[in-house]
């Protein structure tokens, strides 16, 4: 056989391989991407029911609700707020906490419950929340890392409750299946994370 | 050889095109999130200034919001390059001192939905920049001598006005120094000679306030400066003013009353000509008086002033102590509506009005129905 047609058949052996390979990552890191995308999906979904409801704390139509915060823990906050505003009633009580009820149709052990309930109406989200954290502040120009210690120590007892200015959130969510690097790879969940650091007006 | 390398390039460049197609996409959409959020927190940005602009414009035309009471009236305006929809309830109260209430909506688009932002304010007269009264006659800086003549004169931290939920002492000062000056002359009030209690030290009383107070209403273009005879009004009820004593002043206008605030400044005096006078009778003023740095305050005559009298010194004055003369008829009694026509008069003069947020909410409000079509306005009719 000709040594160069041997040769042309190596090369495109070789290259034929790397495409393929290389084929393949591309398809994993896509799988990922797209797996990304949706974890991301769903905490924008979560960031947009909170973003709702915390900048509009203590909102009432003729003034602030008498109370405002009422519970202030580490994965639980209620308060009042009138969600609309040309309802005449009452303000509703909301909250938003982090069960330890764990998602079924999930495979993931990391996943729990997260809670928002109005008044006595409870809406479970099972989006894949692995972490729901809330860190209090009382003054402003404070350091934005809760590491360094500056918030108000949880739960904020009652007589520290009006002292609240600002709310820093943390939001972890991870995907409901593992994504796998290569064939018998251990595999891991795509994780994605919101935070966001709140000064509400009817607080302030 | 050269025919199977062609084959071997077109299938890599294909490839290369397939996955370079993917990876486009992928990071298209990534940037469309980024994008989406920066646009909303313009958006919101947005709305918020324009409830800013609204204020100010409120502030410069008090009858501003009643232009724009409704979605289909709407201000609108485009800031940062974001088109803006506002419009307004305003509860405006019935007497002087009540205060309006202002509801504020505002819109901006944000791919089809509507940042809204509702903001719900008090308005009142900006009317803190008097200080308030402490008594009838208000020494907040020592004094030089003071002396009293005659028995006729009195000073009355008593209000007559059924309006004023508290007294106050006919006379408080800032130092020990100032009450045993006072004390050891022959002060009079309604009843009879002063008793223990009615010279009061409040240490807390400090002429700062009252200077920044004269800065500010010298500064506003609103105050009254009178240098020579003036035979004008000063001041009614309904519009008390501001008066700026800079001069020797005779009141020749037969003015049987004032109202507001009146300054007599450094080396000024005021009298009330004899004559005209007699035939007033009695001259009124009901408010605040402030002599600054007048080195010398002649109470004689028989003026009334009802609210306080105010005398003292600016940190850079460096002429004689004030010395204090009281004589004659002068009465001065510390009446609560005095002091509201002097809150009147200042805030009148510096034309402002003091905005408190009683409550905000922000929202994304989805619309139905909407089209490409839509105006903002179209869209606010649309989520109301």
């Amino acid at each position: 056989m000709n040594a160069g047609l041997i040769t042309s058949y190596i090369i495109a052996g070789i290259l034929l391989i790397s495409m393929l390979a290389m084929n393949i990552r591309v398809s994993q890191s896509s799988a990922e991407i797209t797996l990304t995308q949706i974890t991301r999906e769903k905490a924008d979904a979560i960031s947009d029911m909170i973003y709702d409801d915390i900048p509009n704390m203590g909102y009432d139509t003729e003034g602030k609700t008498s109370e405002i915060i009422t519970v202030a823990d580490e994965h639980k906050v209620t308060f009042y707020r009138k969600i609309d505003p040309a309802d005449t009633g009452d303000p509703e009580e909301i909250t938003w906490e982090l069960t330890d009820e764990e998602i079924p149709s999930t495979k993931n052990p990391d996943d729990r419950v997260l809670v928002r309930i109005v008044d006595s109406d409870t809406t479970k989200i099972t989006l894949g929340v692995t972490r729901f954290e809330i860190w209090y502040f009382d003054d402003f120009g404070l350091s934005t890392l809760p590491e360094d210690n500056e918030y108000l120590p949880r739960p904020v007892v009652s007589s520290q409750l009006t002292d609240i200015k600002q709310l820093y959130i943390a939001l972890e969510l991870e995907s409901a299946e593992q994504i796998y690097t290569g064939p018998g790879g251990t595999g891991r969940y795509i994780r994605t994370a919101w935070e966001k650091r709140y000064s509400p007006g009817n607080i302030e | 050889m050269g025919r199977a390398m062609l084959i071997i390039c077109s299938a890599v460049l294909i490839s290369m095109g397939y996955i370079g197609i993917g990876s486009s996409n992928q990071g298209k959409r990534l940037n469309e999130k980024v994008v989406n959020y920066a646009d909303f927190t313009i958006a919101k940005n947005a709305a918020h200034t324009g409830i800013q602009i609204a204020m100010q414009k409120t502030n410069a035309e008090d009858d501003w919001p009643n232009s724009y009471d409704s979605p289909e009236s709407a201000w609108i305006d485009t800031i940062q390059g974001i088109e803006i929809a506002l419009y307004m309830d305003y509860d405006e109260g019935e007497e002087y001192w009540d205060p309006d209430y202002l509801r504020l909506y505002s819109h901006a688009e944000h791919y089809g939905s509507i940042v809204q932002v509702i903001s719900y304010f008090d308005k009142s007269p900006f009317s803190t920049l008097v200080p308030p009264f402490t008594g009838a006659l208000q020494l907040p800086t020592d004094i030089g001598d003071f002396n009293v003549d005659g028995g006729a004169h009195e000073i009355n931290g008593i209000s007559d006005d059924p309006e004023c939920t508290e007294d106050k002492p006919p006379i408080t000062v800032a130092s020990d120094s100032t009450k045993q000056k006072l004390e050891n002359e022959d002060l009079q009030k309604d009843g009879g000679a002063f008793e223990d209690g009615d010279v009061q030290v409040d240490t807390t009383l400090n002429y700062e306030p009252t200077d920044e107070l004269i800065e500010r209403l010298l500064n506003s273009g609103n105050t009254q400066t009178v240098t020579s005879d003036f035979g004008s009004t000063l001041g009614t009820a309904d519009n008390p003013g501001v008066f700026s004593i800079e001069g020797d002043v005779t009141l020749s206008g037969q003015q049987k009353e004032g109202f507001g605030i009146l300054i007599i400044r450094t080396d000024a005096s005021m009298e009330m000509d004899d004559p005209e006078l007699s035939v007033a009778g009695n001259f009124t003023f009901n408010g605040l008086v402030i002599f600054e740095n007048a080195y010398n305050f002649n109470g004689h005559g028989t003026p009334t002033i009802n609210g306080s009298v105010l005398i003292g010194e600016t940190p850079d004055y460096t002429g004689d102590p004030i010395d204090i003369n009281l004589g004659g008829n002068i009465e001065i009694n510390y009446e609560c509506s005095g002091e509201n026509y002097a809150r009147q008069a200042a805030a009148d003069a510096v034309e402002q009005n003091k905005y408190t947020r009683i409550v905000t909410r922000e929202n994304v409000r989805y619309v139905d129905g909407a089209s490409d079509d839509d105006t903002l306005v179209d869209l606010i009719k649309k989520i109301n």
